[in-house]
């Protein structure tokens, strides 16, 4: 199966592919990965008063994990915490018109952001 | 005379387990052809049309090697050419059209069986999906890896996108890359180390096992053996990578 117009937009032109300071208290970094394949993919959100102010991803994988992670960042901009977390991998998989072999990347990317998450929050807690 | 025919499938199926399976058994049929019970070893003894399968027999069952791991390639090997000439469509070429289909169904699933047993890995994985089923493989990502991993894709990022003119960071990226790739080849080395020493004692444990239930120091071995699986895609992977840029 062909990859979607969408998943070739996102993976030609990657939405805020790099980096962020990790050490930045306001970022959070989600380091995630598929065991089978191998893929791995880094997402990182700037938080500032409870709301997402940017994010950004690296992701070294198939087009469709990095099509995955490249919109995550796009949704999650914005957003609460609460609201990022509430994203399910199923609404990348429509928006994305993912295949079911290429589920496994979007799940990658719902657990980037938590991990994101959760990682901002556990720097935050002391 | 179901008895008889339980007896015998017994014969090959090892005496302690099947209860370890998540799947229900199947229960024992009679042969497909004649409806005897007389059915010894996937073939039947009356009409000696071969028997398929059992949908949940699994590969260390079919291999009569209990739940061992680290059974010996040779004993294995011959194992498997025994049961190929058994179910070899070859030996089925005059026989009917449903029991050439059979033969090769047959021959399929234990191909795939001997390519999962010979294989340390996928052997693992096989048998923690038996034992813990389809969630039991590890997603929990091993951060120590992951940094060193994302760096070595970093480098590789920019090794690919270096002018070809620039030879000398060319050369010094390679270094770099080169050096991690033995770190992580030799990570892998001791991790496949670890893993063989596991099946030993995996297999000490097995044998004393009476009943259906694994005890607490083999669930903790199968715990073990996980963490080594969650690394093992990602060694693969981060190598083949390196191996590819620097060809």
């Amino acid at each position: 199966m062909a990859y979607s117009d969408k998943v070739i937009d996102h993976y030609s032109n990657p939405r805020n592919m790099g980096s962020l300071d990790k050490k930045d208290k306001d970022v959070g970094t989600g380091i995630v990965g598929a065991p089978e394949c191998g893929d791995v993919m880094k997402l990182q959100l700037k938080i500032s008063g409870g709301v997402i102010e940017d994010a950004r991803f690296k992701t070294f994988g198939c087009g469709s994990a990095i099509a995955s992670s490249s919109l995550a960042t796009e949704w999650v901009k914005g957003k609460t915490i609460d609201e990022a977390f509430q994203i399910k991998n199923t609404e990348i998989v429509n928006e994305l018109n993912l295949p079911p072999v290429k589920i496994h990347c979007s799940v990658l990317a719902e657990d980037a952001i938590k991990a994101a998450i959760s990682d901002y929050k556990k720097k935050n807690e002391a | 005379m179901p008895n008889k025919a339980a007896a015998v499938e017994n014969l090959f199926r090892p005496k302690m387990m099947i209860q370890i399976l998540s799947k229900k058994s199947e229960s024992i049929r009679p042969c497909w052809n004649c409806q005897s019970d007389n059915v010894a070893f996937y073939n039947c003894g009356s009409c000696t049309s071969i028997q398929q399968f059992l949908h949940d027999t699994d590969y260390f069952t079919l291999f009569n090697i209990g739940y061992k791991l680290s059974v010996d390639p040779d004993v294995l090997e011959k194992q498997y050419y025994e049961l190929s000439r058994r179910f070899h469509p070859d030996y089925y070429q005059q026989r009917s059209k449903a029991e050439q289909d059979i033969s090769l169904e047959n021959t399929a699933l234990l191909n795939t069986a001997y390519q999962t047993l010979q294989d340390p890995l996928k052997k693992t994985a096989y048998l923690l999906r038996l034992i813990e089923g389809d969630e039991a493989l590890p997603t929990q990502a091993p951060a120590e890896l992951f940094e060193e991993i994302f760096e070595i894709q970093e480098n590789l990022e920019t090794l690919r996108d270096l002018v070809p003119s620039d030879t000398d960071s060319r050369t010094e990226l390679a270094k770099t890359l080169c050096s991690a790739a033995k770190e992580m080849t030799q990570f892998q080395a001791e991790e496949n180390a670890q893993l063989k020493a596991l099946f030993l004692k995996w297999d000490a444990l097995e044998t004393q096992r009476r009943d259906n239930g694994f005890s607490a120091a083999q669930k903790e071995l199968l715990t073990k053996m996980k963490q080594i699986l969650s690394h093992a895609g990602y060694l693969e992977r981060i190598l083949q990578d390196i191996k590819t840029a620097l060809q």
